[in-house]
């Protein structure tokens, strides 16, 4: 009498074409959710692609910039300009009788001049090694259920 | 029943909806693919586009960091003549070629023609100027907007009465030609020299076309400064974006001169040739005990931002190694008789009180030698000898040497060999070998008093460092470091030999500091102990021979002799004033000295004493 209930009910031209359109429908939301999915991570893997490109432009127009900055520091302040400033404040060259030398208790002078660097360069990094670029939906999907599986190991 | 159909109705419906929906996907897919600019999506111009990164060429500074060569922005600038049909198209082309001409100073005649004639049609982007300035560039956006503005240009005999100065800002600012359809400039970076003649025949300059280096410092450092401007074919796909091209900048290089210094010696220099009319000349300036170039000055000099010009070409093309002279070989004249002296007190033939009696000639493997005033000096010592620059003395003390011993010493001095030191086009000298066929002994004679041999000003350097730094020779460097990528490199001090004993150094030097002191040497600088040879050399004429009209005049000095701080050699070339070597450059020395001991901070001796003690 169970079996032959249950075997009337799923029978059902119905419920059977109820079990097919849910089963048809679920498929189009998978598939739905996954191009979303899919669309989204490429959208954030071509705006971080446009940016980079963007600061990479930026950095060869810093570069531009900064060799001139450099380059009208350098002719502000060349040999002649500044001698010609000193002699316009009054300033000239001493001669080897008007200079006196006075001994500094513990001053010792270096026996080579000393230039400086910067010895850690602080290099701007850009991380071009982003995952967007070469994981596949497939991978981030499994990256993804570990993470929420995750808190869940070893229950 | 009538449910039935009902709900095969709904489903019907719906499978065709969704058939639809996807039949739309597909074909708008299919649209885009077969549309008539479909077929652009694969090709290369919209794939991507040749990207190069700014690489710059790496500086040259001096040893406190002061720029002696950077970069300077400029642009490439073209006109796109192609795509114009109509008449107010081919007069707005005319006019964007007719600006350009007069901004940019367009003189090629290949240019000239193409961009005078009737504009055509089929004709691309034309390159009107590779090397824009920024304030040439400035000028000729302002003129271009002021045309499509409809602003009249005021013009007197064709040329704008308008003069053009831009701000500091705009010195700076990376120029934008995006907003206009026909011209695009595109920026690039170029060699720039900030101090122009300062220390230029150290430095050397670099090709505007081909971008190597030239001379000096840039044409032996070339592949260590060179930026590479990476060129890659860069992809639009932001998916490749991190295969844009990274810049490769060069290594800087910090020169061991001081640009002060440097220019406080060229001023001196240029001076001296002024006010004696001599035709070049060049002041070394080293630290003997470690063999750091502190001045290296050279006349003639050259503009190195404007080496094309016609005024530099001689010095440019180097003609007879002209552009630095103290990597030139010359006769240099009685400074080697110290050099002959160190030998024979080494070898042990002469001492100082050795007597000799100057009869006013000596005759060499049938050559008859004399004096620079063709006397007899009668009984002399070595050390009067050298304060009286006797040619036949030194002839005699060469002949005791005897060949063999007298060329290998000079051998070990470093003579007939380049120094090493860090500059393109160092000349090795000729000192003849005392075995070759066409040697004669004659040569032994003359050759100890520095004629028939070629030597180079930093040879003599090099060689007198041995005896102004207690017999070792050191090799002179003018690189004091190289830096790269935040990591440094400093070439080490080199002692290339012991040619003499530092017995026989400290020996020479008293003898030259008491013959200098003797002869009340326009060299001597109050309150500084000094030791130091003049040197005057005829100039051998082709046909002529030697012509005693026209010298080569050169003093070697150095200083404090206790403890050596500095080492000076001057030549003055051809001056018409005086032909003396203790008239012409003698002088040269004391004024570089006295610049010197206050820009190094050397106390004069008396004071430096009592301060040590």
């Amino acid at each position: 009498m169970k079996e032959s209930l249950s075997q009337a009910y799923s029978n059902s031209p119905r419920r059977q074409k109820l079990q097919i359109i849910g089963s048809v429908f679920m498929a189009i939301v998978i598939a739905a959710v996954m191009l979303i999915l899919y669309l989204v991570v490429s959208a954030r893997a071509v705006s971080m692609g446009r940016q980079l490109q963007q600061a990479k432009d930026q950095i060869d127009l810093l570069v531009y910039q900064g060799v001139n900055y450099r380059n009208q520091i350098a002719q502000q302040s060349r040999f002649d300009v500044m001698e010609e400033k000193a002699k316009e404040l009054g300033f000239r060259a001493p001669y080897p009788g008007e200079v006196f030398y006075v001994p500094v208790p513990g001053y010792k002078q270096g026996p080579e001049t000393h230039v400086e660097i910067q010895q850690d360069t602080q290099t701007a990094v850009i991380n071009v090694n982003l995952l967007e670029y070469h994981q596949s939906l497939i991978d981030w999907v499994g990256e993804q259920m570990n993470n929420i599986l995750r808190p869940f190991e070893g229950l | 029943m009538n449910e039935k159909n009902t709900y095969n109705w709904r489903f019907i419906t719906m499978a065709v909806l969704f058939s639809l929906f996807g039949l739309a996907i597909i074909a708008q897919m299919v649209r885009i693919q077969l549309t008539v600019n479909g077929g652009d999506l694969p090709s290369s111009s919209l794939l991507g586009q040749w990207e190069t990164a700014a690489s710059r060429r790496g500086l040259i500074l001096d040893r406190n960091g002061h720029l002696l060569a950077g970069n300077q922005t400029v642009y490439a600038v073209d006109v796109n003549f192609s795509d114009f049909s109509q008449p107010g198209e081919i007069e707005e082309v005319k006019m964007l070629a007719d600006l350009a001409i007069e901004v940019f100073g367009i003189n090629n005649q290949y240019l000239l023609d193409f961009l005078q004639r009737e504009p055509r049609p089929l004709t691309k982007n034309i390159t009107v100027e590779r090397f824009a300035s920024q304030e040439d560039l400035l000028k000729y956006l302002a003129l271009v907007e002021d045309y499509y503005a409809g602003i009249p240009r005021e013009l007197v005999d064709g040329e704008s009465t308008e003069e053009f100065v831009i701000s500091l800002e705009e010195k700076v600012e990376v120029i934008d030609c995006s907003h206009l359809i026909r011209v695009s400039c595109t920026p690039h970076l170029i060699r720039s020299y900030p101090e122009k003649k300062l220390a230029s025949n150290i430095i050397g300059f670099v090709m505007r076309d081909t971008k190597q280096g030239q001379l000096g410092i840039e044409e032996k450092y070339d592949s260590t400064l060179f930026g590479n401007d990476r060129t890659l074919w860069a992809l639009w796909d932001p998916h490749k974006a991190d295969q844009a091209p990274d810049p490769d900048n060069g290594a800087n290089i910090v020169l061991t001169i001081d640009s002060v210094f440097q220019a406080d010696v060229e001023n001196i220099l240029d001076k001296t040739i002024k006010k004696t009319g001599a035709v070049a000349g060049t002041v070394i300036v080293m630290n003997p005990q470690n063999g750091e170039i502190l001045a290296m000055a050279s006349s003639p000099r050259a503009d190195i931002n404007q080496y094309w010009s016609e005024e530099y070409l001689d010095i440019i093309n180097n003609h007879e190694n002209v552009f630095n002279y103290a990597i030139r070989s010359y006769e240099p004249g009685s400074v080697v008789k110290v050099l002959t002296m160190a030998a024979a007190l080494d070898a042990g033939v002469v001492e100082p009180n050795t007597e000799f009696i100057d009869e006013g000639q000596i005759e060499i493997g049938g050559v008859t030698i004399k004096n620079w005033n063709e006397k007899a000096w009668g009984p002399q010592n070595m050390t009067s000898c050298l304060q009286n620059s006797l040619n036949v003395c030194l002839a005699w003390v060469a002949t005791e040497l005897e060949s063999e011993r007298f060329y290998n010493y000079f051998q070990d001095f470093g003579f007939g060999q380049m120094t090493g030191i860090e500059l393109s086009g160092e000349s090795p000298g000729l000192v003849k070998s005392y075995w070759s066929p066409d040697y004669t002994r004659s040569e032994l004679g003359t050759n100890a008093f520095g004629q028939g041999i070629e030597i180079t000003p930093i040879q003599m350097v090099k060689a007198i460092s041995a005896i102004a730094n207690n017999g070792e020779m050191v090799a002179p460097r003018i690189i004091h470091s190289i830096v790269d990528d935040g990591y440094r490199y400093t070439p080490p001090k080199t002692v290339v030999g012991h040619p003499i004993t530092a017995e026989t150094a400290r020996t020479l030097t008293d003898m030259l500091q008491e013959s200098l002191q003797n002869e009340s040497s326009l060299a001597l600088v109050p309150g500084y102990s000094l030791a130091g040879k003049t040197g005057t050399a005829e100039i051998y004429v082709p046909g002529q021979g030697y012509k005693s009209t026209a010298t080569n005049t050169s003093f070697v000095g150095w200083g404090p002799v206790d403890d050596p701080q500095f080492l000076v050699y001057v030549w003055i070339s051809k001056p018409s004033a005086s032909i003396w070597g203790s008239e012409i450059a003698a002088p040269v020395f004391k004024k570089v000295v006295e610049k010197l001991v206050i820009h190094l901070g050397i106390p004069p001796d008396a004071v430096r004493v009592a301060l040590e003690e």
